[in-house]
């Protein structure tokens, strides 16, 4: 099924939770959302799941409003960020209560509890109640009492957060395969990007209410539409340095006290246009950046963190500080002076202003 | 283990008798302060709490009443029978009594202390929350009005026709002839006059105990598809299951102890023993009789039968909602 908002918003008295958001996911698509606490996720999330009454804007189900369409009309499975499995029943009631609802036969009730409990790999916890089970294995009873009524979305707000790091790597691969062979159309809530980029097709980054840009996790790494999401996506973080974008015998060039960077022509150009003043925003990736004796920006090394298979270089740039990923080996100690060298086809130009990308086409 | 030397706070080595003498005296203070500090309570209770029910418990086996009150050495066991409780069981009125009783308790428990205020604990939690809590308010109002100013209140409410306000609707829908309503129909007065103080108490206990359940839980049986009706059933009762069994308890045995508000409002009338109940017959057996003699050891026996039949409503309770189990889940959610 899809999914659709139009100019969709949410006011909690004076707090606009969301606003004015629009979105398509298609049929069977995995999308997540991804944002900061408190940036309106689970709103959205409720208002998908009809618990929340939208103050303006439509939801569509495939060409329907769904607006007035009461919850248990929606046909949507549910996993909670605290997984709400009821306490007073065993494991085999949470899976067993949305068929006992719809009033299915009990004969074939403990059919699908049993096919939906194995396929979860919990067959044998049914008749436990939820606190004898580890964080892990309430996450996949949610998730079955979710799957059991075979539903046409499934929502998943934050399911992973609970989980120690090493179950959750592994769950991730397991939930994005469940997703694909289901082909049920899915929204993930989380604020973790590594989670969205690894799992999703497409991740909506939201902050303060609105998107902030939806597209594929590569779209999103490479071609940030603005400086949050720059900042947002990417672990170590991009480095930002300001400077103003000058013209000199028809070219243009990024300068700063301590750096003078000649653009190519095609990006020098189109930043050029899309500026509205001189002073812009520069982006480069740690990875971007190559580190060497012979040219580049004069830098002194200022801490070098190894991380096993990166080694993460902090070079001191003026006031503000470059971070670096390179390669072992890698030899230079803290206060040796070194040279960085941008990878140009790499980097990213924001207006100061904005906060846009200017290196985007406009729409 | 203390060191020589080291006993006081550092003080010069006092003379060994002084010395011990001190250290007794302490201790003796530090074991007594304790009870010193209970003392005030002690007394209360014991004074007007338990010697009381020792001497009601004693009273029941005499026949102390008004005519042999300072000649019946009634403390000694030789004067002590079972006649009372024989006396009581033989009643020609005792099957009415515990009839009235059980109807009184039953139906106001049913449809008020329990059924209403869980009824009001429902709609003013899934209503807007300042309504809510205005309307709770205002239902307590009956329990902080004087009862006596309560009572006049409903008897005015029920009075025959030109001033009986209830009457007044009743005439316009065409119901009725306009009696004094306590007359005709004096037990569904008990009752509500009852049941609106009850209500009250099972409504604030039910209704912060919804409140307290996580939201979670109550929006994830709405996604899985149930109406609030279904999630009322499944999810919410369920989890006030601990209050439910507290209410219904505590209610049961203050119901069964009530009497003054059936006093004010019918004294047992207005037919013979039509609406006495057990609590109200202890009453009027001891403290008041149509002679002006009242009988002390036999309406002690009514009272402490009344007693036993609440410690055994009590224990059907606990069997009955599974206590033991209640107390074993854990109640904070372990996630
Ligand atoms: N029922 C409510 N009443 C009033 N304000 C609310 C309500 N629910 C959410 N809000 C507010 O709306 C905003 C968005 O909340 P929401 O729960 O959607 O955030 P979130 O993105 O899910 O955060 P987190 O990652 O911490 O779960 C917050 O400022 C929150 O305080
Ligand atoms: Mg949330």
């Amino acid at each position: 099924m899809k999914i659709a908002f139009k100019h969709l918003s949410k006011y909690f008295g004076k707090v606009k939770a969301v606003d004015n958001l629009n979105l398509e996911v298609g049929d069977g698509e995995f999308v997540a959302l991804l944002g900061p606490s408190g940036c309106g996720k689970t709103t959205i999330l409720l208002m998908i799941a009809g618990i929340y009454k939208p103050t303006k804007g439509l939801i569509y189900f495939d060409q329907r409003v769904v607006n007035n369409v009461l919850p248990k009309d929606r046909k949507i499975g549910m996993v909670f960020q605290s997984y709400a499995l009821y306490p007073h029943m065993a494991v085999f009631d949470n899976i067993a209560y949305p068929l006992k609802l719809k009033k299915v036969h009990r004969k074939e009730t403990k059919e699908r509890v049993q096919r939906v409990a194995d396929m979860m790999g919990i067959g044998e916890l049914l008749d436990r109640k939820p606190a004898q089970l580890s964080g892990g294995q309430q996450q996949r009873v949610a998730l079955a009492r979710a799957l059991i009524k075979e539903p046409e979305i499934l929502l998943l707000d934050e399911p992973l957060s609970n989980l120690d790091a090493r179950l959750r790597i592994m769950m991730r691969s397991e939930l994005k395969r469940l997703q694909k062979d289901l082909g049920i159309t899915t929204v993930f809530v989380t604020h973790d990007q590594l989670e969205a980029l690894t799992m999703a097709d497409r991740v909506a980054v939201v902050n303060l209410g609105c998107f902030q840009q939806f597209s594929t996790p590569d779209e999103l790494y490479n071609h940030p539409k603005n400086l949050f999401v720059a900042g947002f996506i990417g672990s170590p973080p991009i480095n930002f340095i300001n400077v103003s974008l000058e013209k000199s015998d028809g070219r243009f060039l990024l300068k700063s006290r301590d750096l003078e960077i000649p653009l190519p022509k095609e990006l020098g150009s189109k930043a050029g246009n899309n500026s509205t003043s001189s002073e812009v925003v520069l982006g480069i990736r740690p990875e971007h950046i190559l580190i060497n004796e012979k040219e580049g920006i004069d830098t002194e090394i200022y801490v070098v963190e190894p991380l096993g298979r990166e080694i993460l270089v902090s070079a001191k740039l003026g006031d503000s500080m470059i971070k670096v990923l390179t390669s072992p080996p890698f030899k230079a100690n803290m206060g040796d002076r070194v040279r960085l060298s941008f990878n140009l086809d790499k980097i990213m130009l924001f207006d100061k202003k904005t906060e846009k990308s200017l290196l985007l086409d406009k729409d | 283990m203390k060191k020589k030397g080291q006993t006081g706070e550092g003080e010069l080595p006092l003379p060994i008798s002084s010395k011990a003498k001190n250290r007794t005296f302490s201790r003796l203070q530090g074991r007594l302060a304790p009870y010193a500090f209970l003392a005030p309570a002690l007394i209360v209770v014991t004074l007007f709490f338990f010697i009381p029910l020792v001497m009601v418990f004693i009273l029941s086996f005499t026949n102390l009443d008004m005519t042999n009150f300072g000649i019946l050495e009634w403390w000694r066991p030789a004067n002590w029978s079972l006649d009372n409780y024989v006396k009581i069981f033989t009643n020609r009125f005792f099957p009415k009594i515990l009839g009235n009783t059980l109807i009184y308790v039953a139906l106001t428990l049913a449809f008020f202390n329990v059924g209403m205020a869980l009824v009001i604990a429902l709609i003013t939690t899934h209503i807007n929350r300042q309504a809510g809590f205005a309307f709770r308010a205002l239902w307590l109002l009956p329990r902080i009005t004087p009862v006596v100013v309560y009572i006049m209140m409903w008897k005015a409410l029920s009075g025959p026709a030109p001033m009986g306000i209830i009457n007044n609707f009743l005439g316009v829908l065409g119901i009725g002839r306009g009696e004094y309503l306590l007359n005709t129909h004096p037990w569904v007065f008990v009752i509500l006059v009852n049941g609106f103080i009850g209500a009250s108490f099972g409504m604030i206990l039910f209704s912060s105990a919804i409140e307290a359940i996580p939201k979670d839980y109550t929006t994830a049986s709405k996604v899985d598809g149930a109406t609030t009706w279904q999630t009322i059933r499944y999810v919410i009762l369920p989890m006030i299951k601990w209050p439910l069994l507290f209410v219904t308890t505590y209610q049961t045995l203050s119901l069964l102890t009530s009497f003054e508000q059936i006093m004010l409002l019918t004294d047992g009338g207005p037919r013979l023993y039509q609406t006495e109940v057990w609590a109200l017959t202890a009453y009027h057996r001891a403290l008041t009789s149509y002679f002006g003699n009242t009988q002390w050891g036999y309406g002690s026996a009514w009272a402490v039968a009344l007693v036993v039949i609440g410690i055994i409503m009590a224990i059907i309770y606990l069997r009955v909602f599974k206590f033991g189990e209640l107390v074993e889940e854990p109640k904070i959610d372990r996630l």
